[in-house]
């Protein structure tokens, strides 16, 4: 076998040894004719010859040679050897390019006659060097190896500088490690890495730039990414910046020590087309992640990771993205806070998303549009906030005037004062109204009216934007939101506040909070819920509204250690509504707090068959009333004082002993206003409450105490009552 | 599994060998002068440089020099006498045998099973075919 091999390996090398090459070395620059192409090659009055539609100079030739070099047709090669570069160019493209160096500073100049496309292979290094490259055609840039800094221009102060603007193939060869740095000083280059045309970054190798002038890597128009590891180790500016639409489709792109955005994509005209099909002519400022890695950490005033004109688009990936800077006040009437992605529009159908937040007011997401459709988005945010023209500015995990909570799994932690995990709606903000803010640590008594009901803070008018989580069939996201901070000047953590209306329509929501005004769900204009499974455990209200509260479906808990489980200020018939579904809202703060505030009980509206149980605090002063208009079912506000314990499990139940709902406490609750109403009670029937220190095992749900659907009985009993 | 290594060797070997029999070996340059006359020179080692108004080309065989007000041309050829294969027009498809398709400037466009295939499939224009005996051809698609 050993003798086939070697039989093979000299037959072929002997077949590779008659590839005759004509080299036409003209200082750096070899030509390399293959003999086969070669043709006639025409004198010209002893002064020049040119060879397949080269013409050179014979003055300028230092010497022409034949060897055996297999010329690989429609590339130029340049080595760079330090201080000096050699280019190599195939025979078949010589008359389409010129080439013209100074040590190892090279630039080409491709002909617009160029009917195809040039591939060309840089490799070597240089401490002073540079690749500049002019054309009208396609074509590719092959990185090989290459070490190249451009310490004193000549033609940019790029590394590479390609000034062509058609699509560029920069190809990052496998198991090649390349770097480029420009220059600091003597340059006006707008990257270390720049192209002017579409740039398309490929291969399987791995890429440093060092950005000491401006951007690290800037396309002028599109920049689309695959495969190859891009590093991105210092940036004047942003790490990436680039036109039209940016798209990776894999690969790993790490951004960091960069002085402005991490990644940045604008709109290149005048005209947004927005997204087009195949991206096909395609000017959007939109920035697609389809797959990959992205690290991106930034720590500059006001920088974001990911900023985009338009939209921001994660269909797969795994994405890093930490930012840490302060707020950027240069625009005094746009203060700028540092932001994970910033865009016209985020939307996530896929992927993993992690964002860590630091700097100051800093923001998750912030967008006039946010859309959730799938996928994992992690925000960690423990932005303090700051006072910047008199206005409180807070940290915000999403921040968006319209938010579509879709799907996916979202989890948002604030840890800064004042934080806000979920920032919806827009409007103007009018006055603050007589209850006084209701952050306020000092809290009136059980005098005041509406009891624990604060119905202060701020108010808004031309309220725009819109809220919605989940969608009409009952599906919805995964959503766990904790706020840990306490109030800063006059603005309160929150964990959802909205400015628009709030309709939830499914999914699994989890909210906690623990500090005074940290209300749960808070909405300026409304709240609906229409479906899914919630569950609330907040220091302030759980369910916070200046307008209506309406429960219709899903399955809510609201559980509130220092204030109302639920709390409408709408001060109208309907402030509180249960239709369908169940809602079990409980304050264990005791006196004034409540399970359902609505400053009236006669305002609470039972407009279908679901269930509404209730335990808190007595209503407090003003116009309490104990009857409900036109109620669907039964119910009962009782009245008499309840002392609910943990650990116990309470059953409300018909005279025949049938489950209407079993409920339990995470905390003690001496109620002295309780409503009861559930599916099948009925006006002047009887109903018992008895407890069992067993929890129900055949619910059909279960969730955070509360049980339906389950047989389970109570053996003591606790409270019994005639339903209204 | 010994002797499809060694089939698949020989096939290798056996492809090697057509691609080189598309590259015929031009084994000397002819330098072709104002006069009609010709100095062949075995590219072997073969080195030409340009000063005082002469080309100098220095090879195996020794150095040779040419005034550059009496060159006219020089190309390839692969016989001692100064011989290439001519690059023939075609208008026929006669030729049964693979071949190659170039552009005038010498890209590689594709390998074809015979003219006729090649005619089919390239775009209007003028293209060298190069057939596996290494004979070239130009023909014109229309």
């Amino acid at each position: 076998m050993k003798r086939v091999y070697s039989f093979i390996a000299v037959v072929m090398t002997c077949l590779a040894m008659t590839a005759q090459t004509l080299n036409v070395q003209v200082g750096q620059v070899t030509y390399r004719v293959p003999a086969a192409q070669s043709g006639e090659m025409i004198y010209q009055n002893g002064e020049t010859v040119t060879i397949m539609g080269k013409t050179v100079s014979l003055s300028d030739i230092t010497q022409m040679y034949v060897d055996n070099t297999v010329v690989e047709d429609a590339t130029v090669s340049v080595v760079y050897q330090e201080a000096s570069a050699q280019v190599e160019v195939a025979g078949n493209v010589a008359q389409y390019v010129d080439v013209a160096l100074s040590g190892a500073h090279v630039s080409i100049s491709q002909s617009d006659a160029l009917p195809f496309e040039i591939t060309y292979k840089l490799s070597g290094a240089s401490a002073d060097g540079e690749f500049y490259m002019t054309g009208s055609y396609k074509a590719t840039v092959e990185l090989s190896g290459l070490t190249l800094t451009n310490a004193t221009p000549v033609y940019s102060g790029a590394a590479v500088c390609i000034m062509d603007g058609k699509r560029i193939d920069l190809s990052v060869k496998k198991g090649t490690e390349n770097t480029l740095t420009d220059a600091a000083t003597g340059g006006s280059q707008k990257a270390a890495l720049y192209c002017k045309g579409h740039l398309e970054l490929k291969g399987q190798g791995t890429l440093n730039v060092y950005g000491k002038y401006a951007h690290a890597i800037k396309s002028a128009e599109y920049m689309q990414m695959k495969n190859c590891t891009v590093n991105v180790l210092e940036a004047v500016k942003d790490g990436v910046s680039c036109d039209e639409y940016f798209l990776m489709e894999s690969g790993t792109l790490t951004i960091k020590n960069v002085g402005d955005d991490g990644l940045q994509c604008d709109v290149d005209g005048t005209t947004n087309t927005g997204e087009l099909q195949d991206h096909e002519g395609e000017d959007s400022g939109n920035v697609y992640i389809n797959g990959g890695t992205l690290h991106i950490t930034t720590t500059a005033n006001g920088t974001k990771a990911i900023k985009a004109d338009s939209m921001a688009v994660v269909n797969d990936g795994t994405l890093t993205l930490t930012v840490s800077g302060g707020v950027d006040t240069t625009d005094s009437t746009d203060p700028s806070y540092a932001t994970a992605i910033s865009s016209g529009k985020f939307v996530q159908n896929g992927g993993s998303i992690t964002m860590t937040v630091k700097g100051t007011a800093g923001r998750g997401v912030k967008a006039y549009d946010i859309e959730t459709n799938g996928g994992e988005l992690t925000i960690n945010n423990s932005a303090a906030p700051a006072t910047i023209s008199s206005d409180v500015k807070s940290a915000k995990g999403l921040k968006a005037v319209n938010m579509a909570l879709n799907a996916g799994t979202i989890t948002i932690t604030m840890s800064g004062n004042a934080g806000k995990g979920i920032a919806a709606g827009d409007g103007t903000k009018s006055s603050s109204s007589s209850g006084g803010p209701f952050w306020a640590p000092q809290r009136p008594g059980g005098g005041g009216g509406g009891g624990g009901g604060m119905g202060g803070g701020t108010t808004y008018t031309n309220v725009t934007g819109s809220y919605t989580q989940g969608k009409a069939d009952g599906t919805g996201p995964t959503l766990k939101v904790t706020t840990t901070g306490s109030a800063y000047s006059s603005s309160s953590a929150k964990a959802i506040k909205a400015i628009c209306a709030v309709t939830v329509y499914g999914g699994t929501t989890e909210v906690y909070t623990n500090t005074d005004g940290a209300e749960g769900l808070e909405s300026k204009t409304s709240i609906n819920i229409q479906g899914g499974k919630h569950y609330f455990k907040c220091y302030d209200d759980c369910v916070n509204s200046k307008g209506k509260i309406t429960f219709n479906g899903g399955v809510t808990v609201c559980y509130s250690f220092g204030n109302d489980a639920v709390d409408s200020n709408a001060g109208t018939t309907g402030a509180v509504t249960i239709g369908n579904g169940a809602v079990f809202a409980y304050s264990t703060k005791g006196a004034p707090e409540e399970g359902f505030d609505c400053d009236n009980n006669s305002y609470i509206q039972i407009t279908g068959t679901g269930i509404g149980i209730s335990a808190g605090g007595a209503q407090g002063g003003g116009s309490s009333s104990s009857s409900i208009s036109n109620a669907k079912q039964g119910y009962k506000f009782v009245t008499s004082s309840i002392s609910y314990k943990t650990g116990n499990y309470y059953t409300l139940a018909d005279n025949s002993g049938n489950n209407l709902v079993t409920y339990s406490f995470e905390g003690a609750c001496s109620s002295s206003l309780a409503l009861f109403t559930a599916t099948g009670m009925t006006k002047n029937a009887t109903y018992t409450v008895k407890s069992s220190t067993s929890a129900p095992t055949d619910a059909s749900t279960a969730w955070h105490g509360l049980y339906l659907g389950s047989s389970a009985k109570g053996t003591t009993s606790v409270t019994s009552f005639t339903a209204q | 599994m010994r002797n499809k290594w060694m089939i698949m060797m020989v096939l290798l070997l056996a492809m090697a060998v057509q691609l080189h029999a598309e590259d015929a070996a031009y084994n000397y340059l002819v330098l072709s002068q104002q006069d009609g006359s010709k100095a062949v020179l075995n590219v072997s080692g073969l080195r030409i440089v340009f000063s005082e108004g002469k080309l100098v080309a220095t090879n195996n065989d020794g150095s040779r020099s040419v005034a550059l007000s009496d060159l006219s041309k020089m190309y390839f050829a692969q016989d001692a006498e100064g011989k290439v294969t001519g690059i023939e027009t075609s208008t026929s498809d006669a030729v049964q045998q693979p071949v190659v398709a170039y552009t005038l400037s010498g890209v590689r466009l594709g390998r074809y099973d015979n003219m006729a295939a090649a005619r089919r499939s390239l775009p209007k224009g003028i293209y060298v075919m190069k057939q596996t005996n290494g004979k070239n051809m130009k023909i014109t698609v229309k």
